[in-house]
């Protein structure tokens, strides 16, 4: 035994292997003393260190049993995360996809509003400079009536009005653009 | 009688120990063995509950899958519904401001082809009727 143990130590055995190398040398022993002596001279302990070492490795197949269902809790975990991760990576897919969609309505839409923004800011420009040239040729009008018209003539007074009025359309416009 | 030796006695004490030590080491031993099978026992029975969990799990993920799979169609159909929409109320609106464009443009001429007539000499004598004509062809001219 002391034998035993200057190997366990020197290999580092756990106490564990330590028994079981107890168990060896006990048994090399009895086998000795069977074999010099006969199965009487052995006695009743071979049979002893027998039901040990039946029970010694159902224990460790036990243990080895229980190491193996703990890699398959493992596998199980491992593949359940794999596949929510591939469920996950569908959701997102999906979100992804809707988003995008989201995305391409808002810039049509943008677009569409540039687009009417464009046509509108174009036409205020053709009308505003149609109305300088019509207030041009107003002024032309009002001055040279002006010129031979009586006091409170009412023709000129209209034109006045209608002078007036052409240049609040122009500046209608005009505010209407700053606006778009 | 004779009595024993104590040679023999000693003999039989140190063969009585070793069977009891021995008689220890096999109750150690069962005890070992019993409580390795027991969790055994116990580690089959979590595996069961970490597969039941995982089914569970990942039955829950795909039933999250389908519902937004479900939603998403219905976002994408009110997206495509909005658009469509969108898109005929942009169509009417460029209809609308040519509309107005080409009126105003048919106003324009109009009050230039007054004030050509203003300005040319000739129709002195129609100058108040175009004078009128001018204002009704502006906008809010008939309010003044």
């Amino acid at each position: 035994m002391i034998a035993v143990d200057l190997f366990a130590d020197l290999y580092g055995w756990d106490d564990q292997d330590r028994a079981r190398g107890h168990r060896a040398a006990g048994a090399a022993k009895v086998l000795y003393t069977a074999a010099r002596g006969g199965a009487v001279a052995a006695g009743p302990a071979i049979f002893v260190d027998a039901a040990l070492s039946v029970l010694d490795a159902i224990g460790a197949y036990a243990r080895y049993r229980q190491a193996r269902e703990i890699t398959r809790q493992l596998e199980v975990e491992g593949d359940m995360l794999r596949q929510m991760l591939a469920e996950l990576h569908k959701q997102l897919r999906i979100e992804l996809d809707v988003a995008d969609r989201v995305s391409d309505a808002r810039l049509a839409a943008l677009r569409q509003r540039l687009q009417q923004q464009s046509l509108a800011i174009e036409f205020s420009e053709t009308q505003f400079s149609g109305l300088s040239r019509q207030l041009k040729k107003l002024g032309q009008v009002i001055a040279s009536q002006r010129m031979t018209a009586p006091p409170n003539c009412p023709t000129l007074a209209r034109l006045e009005n209608a002078y007036y009025l052409t240049v609040d359309l122009q500046l209608q416009m005009a505010m209407n653009s700053v606006k778009e | 009688m004779k009595k024993p030796t104590p040679k023999s006695d000693s003999k039989k004490k140190d063969d009585a120990s070793k069977h009891l030590g021995k008689v220890l080491d096999v109750a150690k031993a069962s005890m070992s063995t019993l409580t390795s099978v027991a969790d055994l026992g116990k580690e089959i029975q979590r595996t069961k509950q970490a597969q039941i969990r995982a089914d569970e799990q990942i039955f829950l993920a795909r039933e999250e899958t389908a519902r937004i799979a479900v939603r998403a169609k219905v976002e994408i159909t009110a997206i495509l519904s909005a658009h469509s929409q969108a898109e005929m109320d942009h169509e009417a609106e460029l209809k609308r401001l040519q509309n107005q464009h080409a009126n105003d443009a048919a106003l324009m001429r109009q009050r230039e082809r007054v004030l050509d007539k203003l300005l040319d000499g000739d129709s002195r004598d129609n100058a108040p009727l175009l004078a009128d004509s001018l204002r009704a062809l502006l906008p809010n001219g008939n309010q003044q």
